[in-house]
Order: structure tokens, then C-alpha cells, then sequence
């Protein structure tokens, strides 16, 4: 029998002390560090090979930038599980056929990706050329990705589960929903799912108080694989941190996700957008992304924008932006009648514009800071109204 | 081109838009890859090998 390898170790260091600082631009614009541990990377790495079922025959793709937190489940869970982690080169990711190619001859058993670039695949991919019988997982976290589009890449690589996966940087990831056959015509936004079964959510109102069953409130979470804090931001943690007896004398920490969700009857949570995209336009309170979902229903509407742009009397008032679905027409008469039929005056986007492509962030989301800079800048117009 | 960032993936298809139009040559999905479309001489390569004049 071979000795045990002796393994120099520093005698200082424990799981809870900082693995990583992930910097996220967060929904105001000013970036954070999120400090996680590595216990935090590793309950993390655990619950997502356990969740899948990762094991050392997965080949997974990795494109996620540094940066951004999908890459810790291509490095960290495909280590532990002793898989393949396949690291996809920039340019696959903006060539769809090249990338489609690459995971037929790479035979990629994981696809992890945002929904942006899935899309891509499944829109330039020339995906019936291909052999992608290897795939088993396509997994897709960041933002929503829309339903008709899902539904058509499932039926692209019918021998793939996929699933939803969400959670904010601070937390990793804490819900999954693994999606069952998706009817044709159901284009309902569809949910993130269940948490891990070592998380606890609360789904709480202004108060901190439970919300009624079924009604939506602000996301809380307990969870092993949540940040220590934000670099350097001891004023963000006072924030974002919610300390809470949970039993007897002793208290736990809860992180405030921000996002609104609410508790369908299955027992499924539904996503309603960031807390802080309320903003208040001439006095009226307005959910920016209850309008984008509004703005994102109608049948020949790809991807939707709603922003605040400042006055010059320092109030704020909304605009819209959005990408027409190929194949499709849409005026702005027709998109304004859409919203008046479900919006109040006031939160109908004004000006609206269709866009033949959002401007996106780094890590494939919409850049909503980008439009309402575009419009801040952009001469002034005649209000027409 | 590719290498170089100048090219995201949506501007990529707004380049095979183009190109059709101008070219009158059709691009299926399948040729939109790195092979013809690394750089402009790989393009201009490409679309001679598609018969374009």
C-alpha cells in the first residue's frame, strides 16, 4: 500500500475564508465584489453534479466569461465529478454552425449557456446537420429565456433534458426547474422552479412579513452556498444580509435576493423581476419589468426594454425598446394598442422603438443602461403629445 | 475579425445579410463558420469558391 502524500497545507486557512471575488454590475450600475468561500463554491459545485447527475463520462461546454458566475459550475462541479470541462473558444460562441460542429465532434453530454446563445444555436446553428445525439443536459441560467424559443430548441435535441437554473452571484444557485414538455402556443414565461433541497426561501413584503400564499414578494434565501459579503461594501452587506433567529437564541443569515417571485399552487416559484426596477415616473409607481413582461406578450415581440430616463425637472419618465420576431411584422400602433389594452396611461413606454438588436452587457443580457444612456444623449424631440 | 472582438454574433448575421445582397449569393446557415469567415480574405475565398462574381 502506497503512503498517504503528505500535503503541505496552510494551518491559517478554513472553508469559510475568500475563494473568489465575482464582480457583478448589478441592476444600479456600480459594480460589486461578491466574496464567496470555498465552502460556499463547493455546496455550490455539490448541489449542481448532484442536481444533474454529473459523472466522470460528462463532457461539458464552458463559455461563460471569468467573470460571470455560469462559470463555476463548468469549472468547479465538472472537476468534482471528475468530468470534462470544454472550454468553447469566443469565436464559436458568435459563429452558431462552428459551435454546433464543435459540440457534434467534442461529443458534449452538458451544454451550459445563457438563453441568448442557445437561441443563436438554435436560430443559425444548422442544427439538422448535425449529430448531437450526445447531448444529455442543456441547462440555461441569467435571465429568462422565452418560451417559444425553448420550446423549439427541445424539439431540436429531443434525446436532452433541460432545465432552468437560477440564483444571483450572491447566492449561486438555489432553484432549478427541470422543464416537462412544453404544449405548442404556451408561450407563458415559464418558472425557475423549486429550491435545492438544502435551501430555505421566504417570500416576504415591504414589512419582511410571509406574503399571502400566492402572492408575490421579495425572494430571501438560506443557503450553504451564499457569498460572505461584498468587497470592501460593509454598507451593501447591512443590505443585502438579513440576520433572523431561526431557532432559540440563535440567529442565521439570509441573503435579500432583490428579485420578486412568486409561489405558484404546484409549488413552483415564478419570477416577477428586480425590486428595485420600481421606479416612480410623475408620481405614479411604475414595475419596469411588469412592462417588459406586458411588452414581451405580444405575439411578435422578440425581446422587450423598459427604462427610466430622467427629466429635466428630475422626476423620470419611461421608454421601450423592442426586436421584432423573424418572420413577423409589427408597427408601433400595434404595440401601443397591445400595452393600452393591459397598461395604464402612464406606464405605457414613451418613446417606443423597435430595435433590430438589443444592445447587451458582457454576459448576454439586456443593457438597459445602455438604451437609457442612448436616449439621454439623444437630441431632445418634440413631444408630440 | 473574429479574433479580434470586432465581430459579436449578431453582427455576424448582419454580415451574411449583406453579403447575400450584394453578392446575390446565398449563405446557408451551415457556411456561417469560422473557416469563411476568420478574416476578409477567407470570405472573399469562400464566395469565389460559391461562384460569385
Amino acid at each position: 500500500m502506497q503512503a498517504h502524500p503528505i500535503v503541505a497545507h496552510d494551518p491559517d486557512l478554513v472553508e469559510m475564508d475568500l475563494a473568489y471575488v465575482l464582480y457583478t454590475s448589478g441592476s444600479t450600475g456600480t459594480p460589486k465584489g461578491v466574496m464567496h468561500s470555498h465552502r460556499s463554491a463547493l455546496a455550490f459545485a455539490r448541489v449542481a453534479a448532484d442536481t444533474y447527475g454529473f459523472t466522470g463520462d460528462d463532457r461539458m461546454s464552458n463559455h461563460a466569461p471569468l467573470h460571470f458566475d455560469l462559470s463555476t459550475m463548468d469549472y468547479f462541479s465538472s472537476a468534482l465529478a471528475g468530468a470534462t470541462t470544454v472550454i468553447i473558444p469566443d469565436a464559436h460562441t458568435r459563429l452558431p454552425a462552428s459551435y454546433a460542429t464543435l459540440i457534434e465532434t467534442e461529443r458534449l453530454t452538458v451544454l451550459y449557456a445563457v438563453p441568448l446563445a442557445l437561441t443563436h444555436l438554435l436560430l443559425h446553428g444548422a442544427l439538422e446537420k448535425r449529430d448531437l445525439s450526445s447531448v444529455r443536459w442543456v441547462l440555461f441560467g441569467g435571465e429568462p429565456f422565452p418560451t417559444h424559443h425553448l420550446r423549439a430548441l427541445m424539439a431540436a435535441l429531443p434525446g436532452a433534458r433541460f432545465s432552468n437554473v437560477y440564483g444571483p452571484t450572491e447566492v449561486n444557485g438555489v432553484t432549478s426547474w427541470i422543464v416537462p414538455p412544453l404544449a405548442a402556443g404556451e408561450d407563458a414565461p415559464i418558472p425557475i422552479g423549486q429550491p435545492y433541497a438544502n435551501v430555505e426561501t421566504r417570500i416576504v413584503d415591504a414589512a419582511d412579513q410571509a406574503v399571502a400564499d400566492g402572492e408575490p414578494g421579495e425572494l430571501l434565501v438560506r443557503t450553504p452556498t451564499m457569498m460572505r459579503g461584498y468587497w470592501g461594501r460593509p454598507d451593501l452587506d447591512a443590505r443585502a444580509l438579513w440576520s433572523r433567529p431561526v431557532f432559540g437564541h440563535l440567529s442565521d443569515t439570509y441573503h435579500r435576493t432583490g428579485d420578486l417571485v412568486r409561489r405558484r399552487a404546484d409549488g413552483m416559484l415564478e419570477f416577477h423581476g428586480r425590486k428595485d426596477r420600481q421606479v416612480k415616473a410623475r408620481g405614479y409607481r411604475i414595475e419596469l419589468d411588469e412592462v417588459e413582461v406586458v411588452m414581451g406578450a405580444h405575439a411578435s415581440v422578440e425581446s422587450a426594454a423598459a427604462f427610466a430616463v430622467p427629466d429635466e425637472d428630475g422626476s423620470v419618465h419611461v421608454e421601450g425598446a423592442v426586436t421584432v420576431r423573424a418572420g413577423h411584422t409589427l408597427t408601433l400602433a400595434a404595440l401601443r394598442e397591445h400595452l393600452a389594452a393591459a397598461l395604464p396611461r402612464y406606464a405605457i413606454p414613451e418613446p417606443l422603438e423597435l430595435l433590430d438588436a438589443m444592445p447587451r452587457t458582457s454576459t448576454g443580457k439586456i443593457d438597459r443602461r445602455a438604451l437609457a444612456r442612448r436616449r439621454e444623449t439623444a437630441p431632445r424631440h418634440k413631444d408630440s403629445t | 475579425m473574429l479574433g479580434s472582438g470586432l465581430l459579436d454574433s449578431l453582427s455576424v448575421m448582419s454580415l451574411v445579410h449583406y453579403i447575400e445582397q450584394e453578392t446575390n449569393v446565398a449563405v446557408p446557415a451551415e457556411d456561417v463558420t469560422i473557416e469563411h469567415f476568420v478574416s476578409l480574405a477567407a470570405i472573399e475565398a469562400y464566395l469565389a469558391r460559391r461562384g460569385a462574381r
